[in-house]
């Protein structure tokens, strides 16, 4: 980003101490204890001797794949260590004392993911590192004008539907205050793992999105809705909102803007509870199933309040939107048969395809069959399409696992329609009936073609939400990318 | 969740448990967006939702005893069981499917269950022990060290 600190934000950084420039940032979070980094912590402390200090707990990176890893920062210079529970940790003793070349094996373009898993957990270091940067710009702004940036951007909605941004925000601007903002953090749908990536290892790029929506669309209170297990997303971002109320964030004293109130909630899984009207139902305490649209959340959402509800990855984007903006990027929870699984940001730039996204994990496209894009609301992706470049509106919330040669189809493709049937809340009768007897219908797929096309056709028009709308997505899919497959499992 | 029991209806120390549990759930404001807060501030402390925590919960936030059921039994993580403290959880996503969950599953029988997607797919196979810890890239043999090494923490 191009633009530099105002006055105001220049103020605030100079209240903390600087962080320190030299440290071996050990990636600790939910996927290095998965995988026990606590035990290559206490080695390496007992490797440094009386540089034991300069070790700094941090969330993963993004490189889940290289769990257990360290990675050691010197002024201008960053060496990640892949793998410690089989490489040595002398090479890190060594680097730290200056003896390593530049060799950062980053996980792709550097935007929403630049500071994750490269935090102390202080704000003075998440200033440091460019945190509020956007807000401080957003605040010398009128609300109109930011809308306008984001419009500019072409941001739109990463939870899955696609929805113009500032259009939304339009909306309940539109209508009288107070205004709510619901950040939906769910992130209920198997195989993304990129909002929880991104609370537990930069949680202040969250908070600055929503003091940046609350600017443009006056919202008066907050509502953080994340998912129920990912404890450590919950943590980091409970602690965040702390640090940003005492440092004056929060009510506009320290860069500007209108106060809102911030409330911090967990979920309780369940696929259909990432579901926007089910996240209000949820937060009000009544039964957690969709409510039917009109009336639409910007007109009567939250408490019958005007609200804009936004993916945690929408709002996180806002902060990337200002002053000759890049290409838009999205994040890619990346899984399956790959050299190096994790968490990807791509540029949605018109010339990146899966092919270059595979090549990041490296994967070699050859040894893939397809991949399943969008999980149980998904669809199948075959090489063919490796090289058409990615469009932001196919991507869903895009989660990818990547399926190896040999993978069995079928078998995928009934455990996708049984985690749907498992999932659904009952409320509408399509995807109630219509979810059970699709799985039914799936053991001799080739006979019931005809049947499966039709309840499909029925699940998509007429299911209340779009687990029921989109449940028949996989399934279709499947029979029309690999028939043969299905003839064979007879 | 926290490295207890679940509890124990029939417990020595069962009423001080409830009681822990009561005031979690009297932390919250009396009023109906509390609802899922409190029971997962009930559920944190007793491991599971057993009725008696479910009508403190309802009494509280002034919601009828059969709302309360109908709302909790919606969401896939609250336990309406008292969890089996010897089982281990076995995750059967797609990812966690590639890399072998089924040889967990049957390396393990009677210690182990099927659980949905633990979103550590890049870690996969990835398997929940009793109080919810994940592991990521188990191996058959590393979840029979596990089981051997985790002793059964209450009678079967
Ligand atoms: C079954 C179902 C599950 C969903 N889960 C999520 C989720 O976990 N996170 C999310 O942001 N959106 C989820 N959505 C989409 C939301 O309803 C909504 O479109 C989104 O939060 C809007 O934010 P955005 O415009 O910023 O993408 C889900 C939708 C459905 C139908
Ligand atoms: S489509 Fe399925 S999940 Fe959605 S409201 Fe209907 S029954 Fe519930
Ligand atoms: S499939 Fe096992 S963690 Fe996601």
């Amino acid at each position: 980003m191009s633009i530099v600190a105002t006055p105001a934000l220049a103020r605030l950084r100079g209240r903390f101490p600087a962080p320190a420039s030299t440290r071996v940032l050990v990636h600790r979070g939910t996927c290095g204890d998965a995988v026990d980094v606590g035990g290559v912590v206490e080695v390496l402390r007992a490797a440094l001797g009386t540089r034991a200090s300069s070790v700094v707990e941090t969330a993963c990176d993004g490189a889940c794949w290289a769990a257990p890893a360290a990675t050691v920062v010197r002024p201008g210079h960053r060496h990640r260590f892949a793998r410690l529970d089989r490489e040595p940790l002398e090479a890190v003793v060594a680097c730290l004392g200056g003896a390593c070349e530049d060799a950062y094996a980053g996980s792709g373009e550097r935007g929403l993911l630049a500071r994750v898993g490269h935090l102390d957990g202080s704000l003075a270091d998440a200033l440091a590192q460019g945190a509020y940067l956007a807000l401080a710009h957003a605040v010398t702004r009128k609300p109109d004008e930011v809308i306008e940036a984001v419009q500019r951007a072409g941001l739109s909605g990463r939870g899955g539907a696609h929805f113009v941004t500032a259009q939304k925000w339009r909306l309940a601007a539109a209508n009288a205050g107070p205004r709510m903002l619901v950040v939906n953090a769910e992130e209920g749908e198997p195989g993304v793992f990129k909002d929880r990536h991104v609370l537990e290892g930069d949680p202040h790029r969250l908070i600055e999105g929503v003091l940046i929506a609350a600017h443009a669309a006056g919202i008066a209170r907050a509502v953080i809705y994340v998912n129920g297990q990912a404890r450590n997303a919950r943590r980091a971002v409970d602690l965040a909102v702390t640090q940003a109320r005492e440092a004056g964030l929060l009510d506009g004293s320290a860069l500007g803007g209108t106060g809102v109130q911030i409330e911090v909630r967990s979920g309780a899984g369940g696929y259909v509870c990432g579901e926007e009207s089910v996240i209000l139902n949820s937060i009000e305490g009544e039964r957690p199933v969709p409510r039917t649209k009109p009336p639409f959340a910007t007109d009567r959402g939250l408490f019958d309040r005007p609200t804009v509800i936004n993916n945690a990855e929408t709002l996180c984007a806002a902060t990337t939107v200002f002053d000759d903006p890049p290409p838009p990027t999205k994040l890619i929870p990346l899984s399956g048969a790959v050299p190096r699984p994790g968490l990807y940001e791509v540029p949605v730039d018109g010339i990146t395809a899966w092919s270059g996204v595979l090549a990041m994990a490296g994967a070699n496209p050859q040894r893939v069959r397809a991949l399943l894009l969008g999980g149980p609301s998904g669809r199948f992706v075959l090489p063919e399409e490796f090289d058409v470049p990615l469009d932001m509106r196919g991507l869903g919330a895009g989660g990818v696992v990547v399926l190896p040669l040999d993978v069995d189809i079928p078998r995928i493709t009934r455990a996708l329609a049984a985690y749907n049937a498992r999932e659904s809340c009952g409320e509408c009768t399509p995807c109630r009936e219509g979810t059970p007897r699709l799985v039914a219908l799936l053991e001799d797929a080739s006979a019931n073609r005809a049947q499966i096309d039709a309840l499909i056709e029925v699940m998509t028009e007429a299911s209340l939400c779009q687990l029921g709308g989109l449940a028949g997505k996989p399934v279709a899919s499947a029979l029309a990318l690999f028939p043969q497959d299905f003839e064979a499992a007879r | 969740m926290a490295d207890v029991l679940p509890y124990d209806v029939a417990a020595p120390e069962a009423a001080a448990r409830l009681a822990e549990a009561t005031r979690a759930v009297e932390a919250h404001p009396r009023e109906k967006t509390a609802l899922l807060p409190a029971l997962l501030d009930a559920q944190h402390v007793l491991g599971w939702l057993p009725r008696p925590a479910i009508e403190r919960v309802a009494a509280w936030v002034r919601v009828p005893v059969s709302e309360v059921y109908a709302t909790a039994t919606a969401y896939s993580e609250l336990r309406l069981e008292r969890p089996d403290p010897a089982v281990w959880h076995v995750c059967t996503g797609v990812a966690c499917d590639l890399a072998g969950a089924e040889a967990l599953l049957a390396a393990s029988p009677g210690r182990t269950a099927r659980i949905d997607c633990q979103f550590l797919c890049a870690l996969a196979p990835v398997v929940a022990d009793p109080h919810e810890r994940l592991v990521g890239r188990v191996t058959a043999e590393g979840l029979r060290a596990r089981l051997g090494a985790a002793p059964v923490e209450s009678p079967r």
